[in-house]
């Protein structure tokens, strides 16, 4: 026979078990708790912590309908801004073609017919339907990264290894030393990840000094949830000031006249590394070289 | 219509700068017509126009989005040229941008004494030319 107090004793661990599952129901949002469940308390508290059970499974239901439903409308905005972004880069190519187009025929077939300042004008026209074909292309470059794309092994020695081949005329007439360490496997975008080296070393090549054999090196070690790459060169550097605006879209330090492009390589990068759940970053003085990090986590 | 002695324009963009300097170039209303491609550059003409090698502007027309210094990093470094200079020119921006923020921003610059959106003409330059210079 049980005494009492083992009797009360099991009814208490009964009861705590009750709780501990339902608990367990209400994280993994499972829990079907009501009134029937009052049953199940023995005294005033027990009552007193099924209730609480209720409404705390009832609070975190509304949060979750709450946080679903901001899901779904962030989901469609996003779609739509992607959307947005496609049809008007396309809509807009059209007239600029023809633009262009009737630009230079204008430039091949009436040339005799125009004067000096004629022909000023007509390179005016030219240069800039040129820069905002080169613009929108770039921005529809931008919103397609990372879309219906697969994740793969990728071998990051052999994706900058075919970066330099590319490079390979550039990095020679500049005379340029190149050092890679030891580079990982990841879990990522092939594609993507071969367009973040590209830009990175691209860009340690371009801004180098003119007085200087340009020196570029790429390593990367192991922390603990990702691996971090380092991308070091002794070029212009960049001003303090200017840090924290250069991985947005379009922005450029320089004239056109002085380096080309239409500055959205690193926001290229920046989007690249993020869509891999890493982050990137810059350490630099102006005329002391820079030093690009990312990171990818392992598990991605 | 009134006639100065000088005009600077800063815009990174050439084509901009040739059209604005054949419109005031058209309308006969300056002497000299400068033109600049960069904040820095703005500057630097500035700084040796005070040393006597320029023609000081008594009015300049700034655009916004530049590379490196974009016009609001220009008029931090013209808040520290010299009063001589600052008192003798009139500064006003001239933009692509619809963006309210950036107006209301312009217009809170003691600096800044006007904020006109592109693209310029005759009837704009003539506004500002009657509003500011008349007297």
């Amino acid at each position: 026979m049980l005494s009492e107090r083992q009797k009360e004793n099991e009814g208490k661990e009964e009861f705590l078990e009750f709780v501990f599952k339902e608990l367990m129901a209400i994280s993994k949002g499972t829990c079907t708790l009501d009134e029937e469940a009052f049953e199940k308390a023995n005294n005033q508290d027990q009552l007193q912590v099924l209730e609480g059970l209720i409404y705390l499974n009832e609070d975190i239901e509304l949060y979750k309908a709450e946080l679903d439903a901001k899901m779904v409308a962030l989901e469609k905005k996003n779609e739509e801004l992607a959307q947005f972004n496609y049809i008007a880069s396309h809509d807009l190519q059209e007239p600029l073609r023809t633009v262009t187009s009737f630009s230079k025929l204008l430039a091949k077939e009436n040339k005799d017919v125009l004067n000096e300042t004629g022909l000023e004008y007509l390179d005016f026209i030219l240069q800039a339907s040129e820069r905002m074909q080169q613009l929108i292309m770039e921005l529809l470059d931008y919103s397609r990264i990372g879309r219906d794309k697969v994740l793969m092994d990728i071998d990051c020695n052999r994706v900058v290894e075919l970066v330099l081949l590319d490079m390979s005329a550039r990095t020679n007439e500049d005379n340029a030393q190149v050092e890679i360490g030891e580079l990982p496997t990841i879990k990522g975008y092939k594609m993507e990840m071969r367009q973040l080296f590209q830009n990175l070393l691209s860009n340690a090549l371009k801004f180098s000094k003119k007085d200087e054999t340009p020196r570029i090196k790429i390593s990367s070690q192991r922390e603990d949830s990702h691996w971090l790459f380092k991308i070091e060169d002794n070029g212009i550097g960049i001003a303090e000031r200017h840090l924290h605006k250069i991985f947005g879209i379009f922005q450029r330090l320089h004239s056109r006249k002085k380096y080309e492009g239409t500055g959205i390589g690193l926001a290229h990068c920046k989007k690249i590394v993020e869509i891999h759940n890493g982050e990137i970053w810059v350490d630099s003085e102006k005329g002391k070289g820079s030093t690009f990090y990312f990171t990818i986590p392992f598990n991605y | 219509m009134v006639r100065l002695n000088c005009i600077l324009l800063i815009d990174d963009d050439e084509p901009t700068n040739y059209l604005n300097k054949k419109l005031i170039r058209e309308a006969g209303c300056a002497d000299y017509v400068v033109t600049k491609e960069s904040g820095e550059e703005g500057l630097d003409y500035l700084v040796s126009c005070a040393e006597g090698a320029g023609t000081l502007p008594e009015l300049i027309f700034l655009d916004i989005n530049m590379p490196a210094m974009n016009g609001w990093e220009f008029l931090d470094e013209y808040r520290k040229l010299d009063e001589s200079i600052q008192s003798e020119v009139l500064l006003v921006m001239l933009s692509t941008s619809l963006n309210p923020d950036d107006r209301k921003r312009a217009e809170s610059m003691e600096e800044v004494a006007g904020f006109i959106n592109k693209p310029f003409n005759m009837v704009t330059l003539d506004e500002v030319l009657e509003d500011y210079f008349k007297n």
